[in-house]
């Protein structure tokens, strides 16, 4: 099927890989629907000066367990980057340029400070904590968008897995006023009905801080999530597809192909143009 | 690896070691995890240690595989075994083992059946191999790939389905589905049907998410005790005929396989006296199949009121291993049999009727019988049901026995006629989705009435801490 998609963009993504990140294959395939060609590349090949970041718009951390989340979630990872990789990195932000950490990726970000990153100092000012059950948490759950920005267009909610074992949301209270203040939080983990989850386990599936399930850094251009919208790209990868599916059936409409969750990728392309 | 070339000459003192002083035969024979061999091209190995290198792979040279008939190992530059290859493969003399049936085991009268089976029905629900373990199964990330179709929990009520299906290749509806069976309750009763329960239970967990027999492998585990024992080598020799009759029966071959032997403890108890326990003799049976287009597929939840509740095949009076009779104390009964060729008809029936769209949940009967499977799909569905059971058995032996080969199927009103074609006899209608209470009746008799919200608490309970 590959090569069925059109490109709508010339901009291509870099998917990091390495150290035991496992979500390379469904990030690239979902934004190679959504029209964007990807290269999936090892950090060392970027160290090693094989690749170059310059060459590329979009730069995503995947899913995954990094160094297997020794010395805390995506820390080493970060340290890598940060050791090897940093003013590589630090020139990539300052241009037009997006970075997308999803999930072990957003404990890279956190870690790495791109996110919430107020200043250019980019300290390290949230952490992804244990889950509040204190074990890995494989479920779906429902996402609202909290803020209008290039990242949550058109989407009225996600519906897709989470996966992880450290993903409580947490930071000091005058950061949270900070991040919500100026509209950084993206998306929220709500009920079925889209009313907040108010913490309430398993709504909010890990105990984070305000339900938050992603920011932006302060200039938009860095998202971090903790859930997984390129593992639910397809109508049948929806928890509750049976039950829609028995419902449109009986009425005789077509099934769906792909989910909401599509919307997501779609933006991030959008944003790069033709 | 060996075998293939012909020899190998092996440098035992290049192999990394985790801690020092390790001698020769120990570094030989040692089974120490997360390390494999691969046989590299020599003109290769200068690029392979490059990529090995690059991605931080710590990889080491430690011999060579020959043409010379032997096998060689060299530490520290002096020979520590030099044995021919073929000794070395099939050297072992063959041993003469003895096999003896044990006793037959009693059968105990069954208590009369309650009048009521309420509270019966929610302890059921509530033993350890019949409960929610769903804190398992959210533990384990089973959407990783993005492939996740019908996960190891199901439906708004999240009830454990007895198998999963996931796509492994985005562009393409096709999926693979994985179940398996397992009951070592049944050993000690009758190693061979035991074995046969394993095999029906793998291979309808994956027929009741529409995926068709002929694409379905199979792979045998065998988790055992001493085959010194010549009652335990009888069962095991039971349980390997049953593993054969049943897969040739169903035409379901074994792509794999794994035995742990010699599952036995013996020592002292607290006063000092010799004890000897030995494990349940087990057979996990895996399944593995592929789903030709995944957007068929369907899942164990009960979907919708007015929905027509079927059971598919023949209930008989098989208790014997059973949940039922685990929970009341009684020993013996009679273990499920299995008419291979009937349930192969019947389960071809099923993926015709799967492929046609016109079933709305299916879900395998098992562990605790048709009441305990009829819970769960009303417990997955959080719908009630309204069912009738028919007489001439006593009502908790057949809502209880564990019978092969059945399954539990919802339907649509409007495809009551074409499913009925398809099923004729062996669909047994029992009654309707619909409502908030699980209601059975025999006769004009109610046997049970129960909140679906009771039966899900009671269900959920025993690990609803963890």
């Amino acid at each position: 099927m590959a090569g069925t998609y059109t490109t709508r963009t010339t901009a291509k993504a870099l998917i990091m890989s390495g150290y035991g990140i496992n979500s390379e294959m469904e990030t690239q395939e979902a934004l190679m629907r959504a029209g964007m060609a990807s290269d999936i590349v090892h950090i060392n090949d970027l160290i090693a000066g094989e690749k170059a970041l310059s060459d590329y718009r979009l730069m995503v951390f995947p899913g995954g367990f990094s160094y297997g989340d020794d010395t805390g979630a995506g820390n080493a990872y970060a340290n890598r980057v940060r050791n090897n990789l940093w003013s590589d990195v630090k020139e990539f932000l300052a241009g037009d340029n997006l970075v997308l950490g999803i999930c072990n990726g957003f404990q890279i970000l956190a870690n790495l400070g791109l996110v919430p990153a107020f200043d250019q100092d980019r300290p390290r000012e949230i952490a992804l904590m244990p889950n509040r059950k204190g074990v890995l948490e494989c479920r779906f759950v429902t996402l609202k968008p909290a803020a209008e920005n290039l990242w949550t267009k058109g989407i009225t909610h996600l519906y897709c897995p989470v996966s992880h074992g450290e993903g409580n949301f947490s930071c000091s209270e005058e950061t949270l006023n900070r991040i919500e203040r100026e509209g950084m939080v993206a998306f929220r983990y709500c009920r079925d009905d889209l009313s907040p989850a108010g913490g309430e386990y398993p709504y909010n599936p890990n105990g984070s801080l305000a339900d938050i399930a992603g920011i932006t850094s302060a200039d938009g251009r860095v998202l971090g999530l903790m859930p997984h919208p390129e593992r639910a790209m397809e109508f049948v990868n929806l928890y509750d597809w049976p039950t829609r599916k028995e419902r449109l059936r009986r009425e005789g409409k077509p099934l769906p192909t792909e989910s909401m969750n599509m919307q997501f990728f779609r933006n991030i392309v959008a944003y790069f143009g033709e | 690896m060996a075998k293939e070339s012909g020899g190998c000459h092996v440098l035992l003192d290049r192999v990394p070691l985790k801690y020092p002083g390790m001698a020769p035969w120990e570094i030989w024979i040692s089974e120490s995890q997360e390390r494999m061999t691969l046989a590299v091209p020599e003109e290769r190995v200068g690029a392979f240690m490059d990529l090995m290198k690059k991605r931080e792979v710590k990889a080491t040279v430690i011999g060579t595989f020959t043409d010379t008939g032997r096998c060689v190992v060299e530490y520290n530059g002096k020979t520590v075994m030099d044995v021919d290859l073929d000794f070395l493969h099939d050297g072992l003399p063959k041993k003469h083992l003895i096999t003896k049936p044990p006793a037959a085991i009693p059968s105990d009268p069954v208590p009369a059946c309650p009048d009521r089976l309420d509270d019966l029905l929610l302890v059921m629900l509530g033993r350890k191999n019949i409960c929610s373990k769903e804190f398992i199964s959210t533990q384990y990330d089973h959407t990783v790939q993005g492939g996740h179709v019908l996960g190891p929990v199901q439906g708004s009520g999240r009830v454990q389905a007895v198998a999963t299906l996931t796509k492994v290749v985005p562009g393409s509806m096709k999926g693979v589905g994985l179940s398996q069976g397992l009951f070592p309750s049944y050993t000690e009763l009758d190693p061979y049907r035991m074995a046969i329960a394993a095999i029906d239970a793998a291979i309808r967990g994956l027929v009741a998410t529409g995926i068709p027999m002929e694409t379905i492998a199979l792979l045998d585990n065998f988790c055992w005790c001493s085959s010194d024992d010549p009652e335990r080598l009888w069962q095991l020799k039971r349980a390997a005929l049953g593993c054969r009759d049943g897969a040739v029966g169903f035409g379901t071959p074994y792509i794999s396989g794994k035995d742990s032997m010699f599952n036995d403890f013996s020592g002292f108890d607290a006063d000092s006296n010799p004890v000897k326990v030995s494990v349940l003799p087990t057979l996990l049976i895996s399944s593995i199949g592929v789903h030709p287009d995944v957007a068929t597929a369907v899942s164990m939840d009960a979907k919708f009121d007015g929905d027509l509740v079927y059971v598919v095949g023949e209930t008989g009076e098989e208790l014997g291993g059973s949940e039922y009779l685990a929970h009341l104390g009684v020993r013996g009964g009679v273990v499920p049999a299995l008419d291979i060729e009937a349930a192969k008809a019947r389960y071809e029936r099923m993926t015709d009727a799967i492929e046609k769209k016109i079933v709305a949940s299916a879900f395998p009967v098992t562990h605790g019988g048709l009441l305990v499977a009829l819970a769960k799909a009303a417990i997955a569905g959080r719908v009630g049901m309204d069912l009738a059971i028919p007489g001439g058995m006593r009502p908790d032996c057949y809502l209880f026995s564990e019978s092969l080969g059945r399954l539990i199927v919802t339907v649509a009103p409007s495809d009551r006629e074409a499913f009925e074609e398809i099923f004729g006899d062996d669909a047994h209608l029992l009654g309707r989705v619909g409502g908030t209470v699980f209601r059975v009746s025999a006769g004009e008799k109610t046997l049970i009435e129960q909140p679906i919200t009771a039966m899900e608490t009671a269900y959920k309970a025993p690990f609803g801490g963890y």
